[in-house]
Formats: structure tokens, sequence, C-alpha cells
């Protein structure tokens, strides 16, 4: 059942490479969200019962809604145009996402265990690697937002997968932070706008040397 | 005690966030102040006793908390300074101060806690309060630079946090509920998976190397530190990077045990040499005075994470340069948040003449220049000697003199700016129309520069006991 749930989580992957709306992106971090709700309740069920509630319903409240509403407020409030604009077109991202899957494969054989889930190992990877790759690929700063949600969706399957036997405070702290770090995003997303209105990285290159 | 501690600091900083009101604001910080001076002072007493589950003060912990508490203190009164010349609003004030205390409190959360998972956690706190404090001038310049901060420390950390579950992983996964510093050295050393320990190392590296200031993501900590207000500058420029250090070293130290030692040792040289290769490239075209002390300090956190990899001696001298270098830095922050108010610009070229028109803080910067090119009563004079002798005779020679030749090249460009802004000319409608500034704002530096003199000719007993009780730890 997990392992469906992984597969799909998977897919998601994919199709983020080939979107080309700012909406689709963030349905898919909703459907993540709740893949990663699903995979904690089968999985983490040896975990002590307060531990495992606060993982289960934080995991649900802030990855599949407060995120993912946060973001599309951020794109309603100010006005950003809803295309993707990506740097390098869909088919050749689709491309560059199956080979870095791949290289998750190759990299967690290479690291090879006597542990169980290489099936988790490597989708965490590619989630991990997909994220990064959102983020250099496309030209709008809220896509290396959603580039870094997905990163950290691949960071908490990573975890799951460790059994996540880390202290509720861990727990807590991590889940805690990628709301406030998207809030804060959303905050000084809403700022640039006095800097340029196209919402873009290169928008951000006036400190240097 | 701890979890008062945490607690009490939240309270104070909603009060700061809601009252707007500037008798409450003095009250608040004073009570700040006083209480961290109290819960280091405490900490210091109950050295080496578990205070919960999760937080113990051992030796390492204690020095720099108590940097961290003395810089607090000035930073504290150079803000209010600050903040009145700059005649912002109460409401801005109130961020500011908020989001000051939160900081302070994330970074004695990191100082303090010996769990690695509790330790990330304070570290991103440390990030996302310091947002607001980057912020606050409100210009263009300020909105890029907080947002490639907050944005590539989360990056950052991130992979930290899989560097930490890898470690985790590679002990079987079941390791995490006694994820303390003190327990895992030797698990570590008996760990058989030598490519996961390696992967996880680096991905730690190169997380906290943006709250130390070294090599693979410096450059965010450079933009930080040249928009922020300069007692926040201060501040990141001195207790943030000692975080950055003191996580590198913890995990240095769990590690040293194992076989990777030699291995990560050389990491640690490489990117200590290129952290110093950049700063002194950097250095010939930066025109901005706060991005020229930032580049130092990256320069001097180079220099520390090849100490740290040159052993014995050098690990002693490099805490000790962190420490003279914590004060000296921070005092010369200080002094730049009043050479901004006299020329109202940042740019070196439109500065000079600076010991006619403020003479008390013309002499804090050629003191904190004899400090900071490490001029022999400079106590960096012998730690960097230390280094340099311990790379020698570890035959790093190949190493020891192209980074001093590099320092050399610093030195250089640093006393070329520095003394163009005290002796150099200055245009005359400048000159007439800058601010005089009261003789009473150099206090805090002069007392800093004061301990760093007496640290650097009399190093206290209690401090250098502190260093080689942290030291003993690391198998040689």
């Amino acid at each position: 059942m997990a392992t469906l749930l992984i597969i799909i989580f998977i897919i998601t992957l994919f199709y983020a490479a080939i979107s080309v709306r700012m909406f689709t992106l963030i349905n898919l971090l909703i459907v993540q969200g709740l893949l990663l709700f699903g995979v904690a309740f089968i999985e983490l069920q040896e975990l002590n019962v307060v531990n495992l509630i606060i993982i289960l319903v934080e995991t649900l409240v802030f990855k599949a809604i407060l995120v993912p509403y946060f973001l599309k407020r951020t794109i309603r409030q100010n006005n950003i145009k809803r295309e993707v604009e990506p740097f390098i077109s869909g088919v050749n991202s689709l491309l560059i996402v199956s080979v870095l899957i791949v290289l998750s494969f190759i990299l967690t054989f290479s690291l090879q265990q006597d542990f169980y889930n290489v099936i988790y190992f490597t989708v965490a990877f590619s989630a991990i690697l997909t994220g990064l790759f959102l983020m250099v690929s496309r030209k709008k700063i809220l896509t290396h937002v959603i580039g870094y949600v997905i990163l950290e969706n691949g960071i908490v399957l990573l975890a799951f997968s460790v059994g996540n036997n880390m202290p509720m405070i861990v727990n807590a702290g991590i889940l805690l932070d990628i709301l406030v770090s998207v809030l804060l995003f959303g905050f000084f997303m809403s700022r640039i706008r006095y800097i340029s209105k196209e919402f873009e990285i290169s928008s951000l290159s006036k400190l240097k040397d | 005690m701890v979890l008062a501690y945490f607690i009490t600091v939240i309270v104070l900083a909603l009060v700061l966030a809601l009252s707007k009101n500037r008798l409450v604001q003095v009250l608040v910080m004073t009570v700040f102040a006083l209480g961290q001076t109290a819960f280091t002072a405490y900490a210091f007493v109950f050295r080496n006793v578990g205070f919960t589950d999760y937080f113990a003060a051992d030796s390492l912990s204690l020095i720099f908390l108590l940097l961290l508490t003395v810089v607090t203190v000035t930073t504290i009164i150079q803000s209010f300074v600050y903040l009145h010349k700059r005649n912002d609003t109460l409401a801005h004030r109130s961020y500011y101060l908020a989001s000051l205390v939160i900081f302070v409190a994330s970074m004695t959360g990191v100082f303090l806690s010996d769990h690695i998972g509790v330790m990330w956690v304070f570290a991103e706190a440390t990030t996302l309060s310091i947002a607001l404090l980057i912020y606050h001038e409100r210009t263009p310049e300020a909105i890029e630079a907080t947002w490639k901060y907050i944005f590539i420390s989360t990056l950052g950390l991130s992979f930290s946090f899989i560097g930490i579950l890898l470690l985790d992983l590679s002990m079987g996964g079941s390791a995490a509920e006694v994820f303390t510093f003190s327990g895992l050295q030797q698990a570590l050393a008996a760990a058989p998976d030598k490519m996961m320990l390696q992967l996880a190392f680096i991905l730690i590296i190169v997380g906290f190397s943006v709250k130390m200031g070294i090599f693979p993501l410096h450059t965010v900590c450079i933009d930080a530190h040249s928009v922020a207000p300069s007692p926040v500058s201060a501040m990141v420029s001195t207790s943030l990077m000692n975080v950055g250090f003191v996580a590198v070293f913890r995990f240095y130290m769990l590690l040293s045990g194992s076989s990777l030692v030699t291995w990560m040792n050389h990491v640690l040289m490489i990117i200590g040499f290129l952290t110093v290769l950049v700063a002194a490239i950097y250095l010939v075209k930066v025109k901005n005075f706060k991005r020229l002390i930032a580049y130092s300090s990256i320069e001097n956190m180079g220099i520390v994470a090849i100490a740290i990899a040159a052993g014995g001696i050098a690990w002693t001298a490099a805490i000790l340069h962190l420490v003279i270098h914590t004060f000296v830095k921070s005092g010369i922050f200080y002094q730049m948040a009043q050479l901004i108010r006299v020329y109202k610009t940042k740019k070196v070229y439109l500065m000079g003449r600076y010991m006619h028109i403020n003479p008390l803080g013309g002499i804090v910067m050629i003191l904190a220049f004899i400090i900071l090119s490490g001029i022999p009563p400079s106590g960096l004079f012998f730690t960097e000697f230390m280094i340099f002798s311990s790379l020698f005779s570890g035959g790093y020679a190949f190493v020891a003199v192209p980074v001093m030749l590099l320092l050399c090249f610093i030195i250089f460009t640093l006393a070329k700016y520095f003394f163009k802004t005290l002796y150099g000319p200055l245009e005359p409608a400048t000159l007439e129309q800058a601010e005089k500034i009261s003789k009473w704002e150099s206090i805090p530096q002069f007392f800093l520069l004061l301990i760093t003199l007496v640290i650097s000719l009399y190093p206290p007993a209690s401090l250098m006991g502190l260093i080689s009780d942290t030291l003993a730890i690391i198998p040689k």
C-alpha cells in the first residue's frame, strides 16, 4: 500500500516537470502532502502515540492545506502571471527529471545497506534532486519556492524511511520551519513588487562586487 | 531552567512586538540583557550537567555562550543608538528589537543543545529570526539580501538535515533517540559504511557553511552583512559565524574517532583555502566598506577551517582566534554605524579625514586594524603563528605558504582602505555637513578592544581551561 503511494509520488514529480501553469504545480504540492500523510499513517505506527499524532496532523495541515493556500494567495495578491516560464522546455525537463531519478537509483544502490527501504530512499532523493532542478530551470521566484517545498517533501520522505525516530521536538520544529519559511517567502515576495514587476530571479542581481 | 529561559524570551518578544511603547522597549531590553547574563551565569555554574533531555552546557558551548552574551549587551546598547539616530517609527523599532531577542535566544539554543536534531532546529530558527533584522532598512537592496539569505540558508540547512538523516542511517537507523553529541562518538567510530558517512559530512559542512561563512555558500552571508543594520552585522559577523563553527566542529569531533579523519582534514583544508582565496580575490573589487569588513570575516573563518584540519595546537589556536575575532569584529561593525552616519554612504572612496571628524572613533579604527591584521600585541598574531607552525610541522607547508601570501595581500588591502578613510582627502562640502559623533558612543568599542587586549596579553586561565576541556574529547 505504501509502495503504491510512493509510486504515485514519483509520478507527481514527472508531472511537475512538464506542467506549465503555476496552479497545477501548487495542486501537485497538495497531492504530495496527502501522499506523505498516507505514507506516515501506514508506515509510522510503531512510534509513540503523541509523536505520531503530531506528525500526522502537521503533515496534513501544513503540507496539504496551509502551504499551498499561502502560495495561491501570494499569486492572487501580487497578480503574478500564471505561466511557469521555464528556461528549459517541458520535454527536456521530463528527460532531465528521468535522468535524475535514474541517478538516485544508482546512488541508492551504491550506498548498499542491509536496509530494507530502497524504494523510499530512491524516491526521496529523486524528489530532492527534482526540487533543485525546478529551482535552477525556472525564471519565476515563486517556482523557486515550489521547488523548495518539493525538496522538503523529499526530506520528509527520507526521514520516514529512516523510521522517523527523531524526538517530537525535532519533528515539530521541522514542520513548523517549513510553514514559517513559506510565510516569510510570501511576505518578501510581495515586497519584491517594489523592485520589479516581473517577479523573475534576474531582478535580484543588484548586490555584487 | 532552559524551558523557563525560552518561555521568558518568547513572552518578552511578544511584549515588544505588541506594545510599541518606548519605555516598554527600554525596560524589556534591560530585562533581557540581565536575563541573558543570569542564564549564562547559571549555565556556567551547572556546567557538564545535563539540564534537560536535549540541552547541556559543555565547555565548548560555555565559551561561545559567554561571547554571545557580551556581544549581545553591547549590541543592545548600539541598537538603541542606531534606532534613535535613524528616527525609526516605534513599530519598526518594536519589530527590530523583538527579532533581536529571538535571534539571540536561538543562538543560545544552538550552543546549548546536546542533540543533533535540536541543534539543527535552532540553527534554522536563527535564519528565520534574522530576516526582519536584515530587512530593517527596507531598501531594494535589503529586500534582495533578505530574500537570498533566507532562501539559500533554508536550502543549505535542508542539506545539513539530509546529512543528519544519513548519519542516522549509517548506524542502522536506530540511534536518533540518543543522538547526543557525547553519546555518538563511539557509535560512529565503529560505523561500517564509510561512503555514507562521507556523504553525510559533506552535506553537513555545505549546509552549515551558510552560517559559518566558509566557501560554498558564503556569498549570502556577505550580502546580509552589507545591508543589515550595523549592530546586526556585528552579530552576524561574530556570533552567527560562531554558531556555524560550533556546528561544524561538533560534527568534526563526532567523526574524529572514525577512519574518516584524514579525509575530513583534507576537505576542511580545501574549503578553508578556497575561502581565503575567494576573500582575497574579491577584496580587489570591493568598494563598499561593510562588504570589505565582511570579506575580512570570511577570511578569518577560512583560517579557522584550516586550523581545524591542521589539528594539535591549532585547535586551541582556532578557538582563541574566534574569541578575539568576535570582540574586535563587533567593535569594528559598531564603528561602521558611525562611519555611515558621518558620510551618509557605504562607498569607501567617498570617505576620508575621519581622524579629523571623529578622533575617538579614529582611534578605535586604528586599534581595531592593528588587532585585526595581527600585529604583535594582538592575539591574532599568536593564534595565526600557532596555526601556521602547526601546518608546517604537519607537512602542510604547501598550504601554509600560499595562505600567508594571501593574508599579506588581504592585510594590504584592508590597510589601504582603513588609512584612506582615516587620513585621506575629503570634499569640503561633506566635511562641513559631517555629523558630530558623541564621545559616549565609542565606549562599547573601547570596552571590547580592552577585553581583546587583555585576552591577547594574559589569556585568562579559566578560558584556557575551558578550551583544553573541549579538546580533551578528541581522540589524538
